[in-house]
């Protein structure tokens, strides 16, 4: 049959130029580690490993959701204040209301979230951008976490920590838990109807609404997805410090994105990858705890940190517009 | 003027992906119009730009005047005088139509330091004058006017400095009957004065009536030069595509009893008015009007693209209510854009993801309910999308080739096929061979007509009348908004159709079958 002079070889090229991207990243993060081990003795240590991967996790999460967000050309400034309103909400109900930790957990994504999908409904209902929208919800969460906090941090103490102490086989539970956020994510972005459909809106939204296709809801359901995953980041956040700080989470949205870009996801829309943003987080989480324990001090750390990320992102269009 | 040519092209070769060009020669005279004429991904677009700098050749040179040239870039070819006028339109709708005319020489139009828009305005208006856009404000934002007139400002724009060459690619593509004309009108003008016109194009009579001489590209190679009022139409058809043709077979049996399968009652938008019409199951419903008549508009309108303030639409048995491309998808209609790249394809996605858009299940239902749908697994379905590649013979490497890599005409065909796979019931093609050539073209027509012959329903808006009138069963002729005739296919008549499509309009039209 001549159909089989057309072959598929989708489904295989993706994943080869995926696995060579991977590649790429990988020769990255091996340098930095021996960068820092020959800078430093002790960088080689379960301690630092243990270190890293107890902070990955929140900012894991969060980058999950901003990963979708970017995919549909948009971008979301409203996830470093959803941290601070999700914990803040965790704290009160536990400290003040006496709630049970399970129901304080689903109750603040549940508010996150809700918190995405007005942002979202605003977009679409009066075709606002979605950096002024959510640049209002940075602002107006902030507000409503000092107000449910009265701008206390609430001490919230054993029942939360033992959350963030429990290990699997010596790894942290929510450092695994992370990794399964990922793996789903990565499935629901490359393999389901939504996924698929977020990709094409990336890429053409008005052809995407031509084919037939509630790109409103779909913009809806991504925002409204990118603020539960910052109000489950705000649960791993606040377990791992037993407090629910109001200032929590300033300039986190900055850094999910940072991390997102760094993992190959284009802000045009269109191309993202999920795997790529969880070596985007641990390319920041290295450099983090790499230049923190060479005794870089905070000016320091910013400083490479931004240098990292602008080179990232000519790095990435450079290639693209040289494959392309 | 002397016997050297303008411009000669000696075995200029060009690839991509795959070879474009092959060994081309070709001598351009001074003052002519010469036509390129070839398929698809023949290479034409590929020489007009070699001609104008836009794309430098892999092998082979180029002779201005005799002397060797290599433009390394657009400007210096432009400050030469060799301009194209691409098909795909680089208008900037947000700012004026005299600043799009003077665009690349806007530094040369300051008064006092700054832009003055009424001296800007001035100067545009002669050059505007020149492409039939006289009654066109230069002032208004170039975004406000149709793909017609905005094509007519792109070619003033080449014109506002002395110009020797002008590569015209595709130029009528998207003009109307009256636009066209003007356009001819302009380019014997420019003849007169010496310029070179190239006119890149698959329309045949167009060729014949203005070209002095013609070429025929073929698989990137140059199969044949000649003055062009020899070649007839049947031989320059088969150069093209390198056998001879079929003739179209005759129209589906018009007498099959009818059953409506979209009915449209008083629609009105911001665009159209009180627009009322039936299509019927197994026929061909045309299309036809000016530029801005509002074909486009109704059509997006019917399916839901466009809000709409009144109206009732039935499609089948089941009336559509709100503007939403979910509903009126899901009840088998489907919609194939004028505006292939920028509301069509997903240029950096393969051809199978393109052809599979709509394939996918569309949730409908509100939120919660609707998850079930969203997150359920995406199947693209490889063999259905290899078997529209050999139904519509598309060219193209593999399925997963990207669709900006491939010719205007297999872009079309992908979106046909996306089209086709949704398996709708009415089908509304605008503008389906907008810059397609003649071999292509020919098969569209025989998917139209199975579709018909399926007993879809099957509506086009086409601005090339001939079109219509070789293919259509009925054809609905509209005027500023308003629908103001139906003629059947007896009655189709160019002169009749070319009248009501510039009549001032009536009442609106009533049904002419109930």
């Amino acid at each position: 049959m001549t159909v089989n002079t057309l072959p598929a070889p989708r489904a295989a090229s993706l994943r080869q130029t995926l696995s060579h991207d991977r590649f790429r990243m990988l020769v990255v993060i091996a340098l930095l580690i021996a960068i820092f081990s020959t800078a430093t003795h002790g960088f080689l240590s379960v301690r630092t490993f243990q270190a890293i991967a107890g902070q990955m996790p929140a900012l894991t999460v969060a980058a999950v959701g901003m990963t979708f967000v970017l995919l549909l050309g948009q971008i979301d400034l409203s996830v470093g204040s959803l941290l601070g309103l999700g914990g803040a909400l965790v704290g009160v109900a536990i400290t003040q209301w006496h709630w049970p930790v399970a129901l304080a957990a689903v109750f603040a994504i549940a508010v996150t979230g809700l918190c995405g999908l007005l942002s979202g409904w605003l977009m679409v209902q009066w075709r606002l951008p979605s950096f002024i929208v959510t640049l209002g919800m940075l602002e107006a969460a902030r507000g409503a976490t000092y107000l449910v906090t009265h701008s206390q941090t609430q001490y919230i103490g054993g029942t939360l920590e033992a959350f963030a102490e429990a290990h699997i086989a010596g790894v942290p539970l929510v450092f695994v838990l992370a990794l399964a956020l990922v793996a789903a994510a990565s499935l629901v972005m490359r393999r389901t109807v939504f996924g698929r459909y977020l990709t094409a809106t990336g890429t053409n939204e008005e052809a995407v609404r031509l084919a037939g296709i509630n790109t409103r809801q779909l913009k809806c359901l991504t925002f409204m997805g990118a603020g539960a995953l910052a109000g489950l980041a705000a649960v791993l956040h606040t377990s791992r410090l037993g407090a629910a700080d109001p200032n929590a989470g300033t300039g986190f949205e900055l850094q999910t994105i940072a991390a997102v870009v760094i993992g190959g996801t284009s802000l045009m829309g269109g191309r993202a990858s999920v795997t790529g943003t969880l070596f985007g987080v641990l390319i920041i989480s290295l450099l983090d705890t790499g230049l923190a324990q060479v005794g870089a001090q905070e000016p320091a750390k910013r400083l490479v940190t931004g240098i990292v990320i602008v080179a990232a992102v000519i790095f990435d269009n450079y290639r693209h517009r040289r494959s392309s | 003027m002397s016997d050297t040519p303008l411009l000669r092209l000696e075995n200029i070769a060009k690839a991509y992906a795959a070879p474009v060009l092959k060994d081309v020669n070709l001598s351009l005279r001074a003052g002519e119009v010469h036509a390129l004429l070839g398929e698809n991904g023949a290479g034409k677009s590929t020489l007009g730009k070699i001609m104008c700098g836009v794309v430098r050749p892999d092998a082979g040179q180029l002779f201005l005047q005799g002397q060797p040239f290599a433009p390394t870039s657009k400007a210096t070819a432009e400050a030469l005088g060799l301009r194209m006028v691409k098909q795909e339109l680089s208008i900037i709708g947000t700012l004026s139509v005299a600043e799009n005319v003077f665009l690349p020489s806007l530094r040369a139009h300051k008064r006092w330091g700054l832009l003055s828009p009424k001296a800007l305005a001035k100067s545009a208006r002669p050059f505007l004058a020149s492409v039939g856009l006289q009654d066109v404000d230069p002032e208004q934002p170039a975004g406000s006017l149709g793909v017609g007139q905005q094509q007519a400002i792109e070619i003033a724009s080449a014109l506002t400095t002395p110009c020797r060459l002008l590569v015209l690619d595709e130029p009528t593509a998207s003009l109307s009957a009256h636009e066209t004309e003007k356009l001819f009108e302009r380019i014997g003008a420019l003849r007169r004065e010496g310029t070179t016109v190239v006119y890149v194009s698959h329309r045949l009579e167009e060729i014949k009536r203005i070209s002095d001489r013609l070429s025929v590209l073929r698989d990137g190679q140059l199969v044949h030069t000649g003055p062009a009022a020899e070649l007839d139409t049947r031989e320059a058809i088969r150069l093209m595509i390198g056998r001879p043709l079929g003739t179209l077979s005759a129209r589906v049996n018009p007498d099959v009893p009818r059953e409506a399968g979209l009915q449209v009652q008083a629609l009105t938008t911001a665009a159209v008015t009180d627009v009322a019409f039936t299509a019927y199951k197994g026929e061909i419903f045309g299309f036809a009007g000016q530029i801005g008549a509002g074909r486009t508009e109704t059509l997006r309108a019917i399916f839901g693209a466009d809000p709409r303030r009144t109206g009732k639409i039935v499609a089948g048995a089941q009336k559509l209510s709100a503007s939403n491309t979910t509903q009126t998808t899901n009840a088998g209609l489907v919609y194939l854009t004028e505006d292939r790249k920028g509301q069509g394809l997903l240029l950096s996605a393969g051809v199978a993801d393109n052809m599979t858009l709509g394939l996918l299940p569309k949730p409908f239902r509100p939120f919660p309910w609707s998850l079930l749908s969203w997150m359920s697994w995406a199947k693209t379905d490889l063999s259905a999308c290899a078997a529209m590649v050999q139904r519509l013979t598309l060219r193209c490497s593999d399925l997963a080739q990207p669709v900006k890599q491939l010719s205007g005409g297999n872009q079309q065909k992908v979106l046909i096929a996306r089209a086709l796979l949704a398996k709708p019931e009415v089908l509304m093609f605008d503008e389906p061979t907008r810059g397609i050539d003649v071999g292509a073209r020919l098969e569209i027509y025989e998917q139209l007509r199975a579709l018909a012959k399926q007993q879809k329903t099957v509506i086009v808006a086409s601005s090339d009348i001939h079109e219509l009138m070789a293919i259509c069963d009925r054809i609905a002729v509209m005027s500023r908004g308003r629908l103001v005739r139906v003629l059947e296919r007896a009655d189709f008549d160019e002169t009749t159709i070319l009248a009501a499509a510039l009549a001032a309009p009536g009442p609106a039209a009533k049904e002419q079958h109930t």
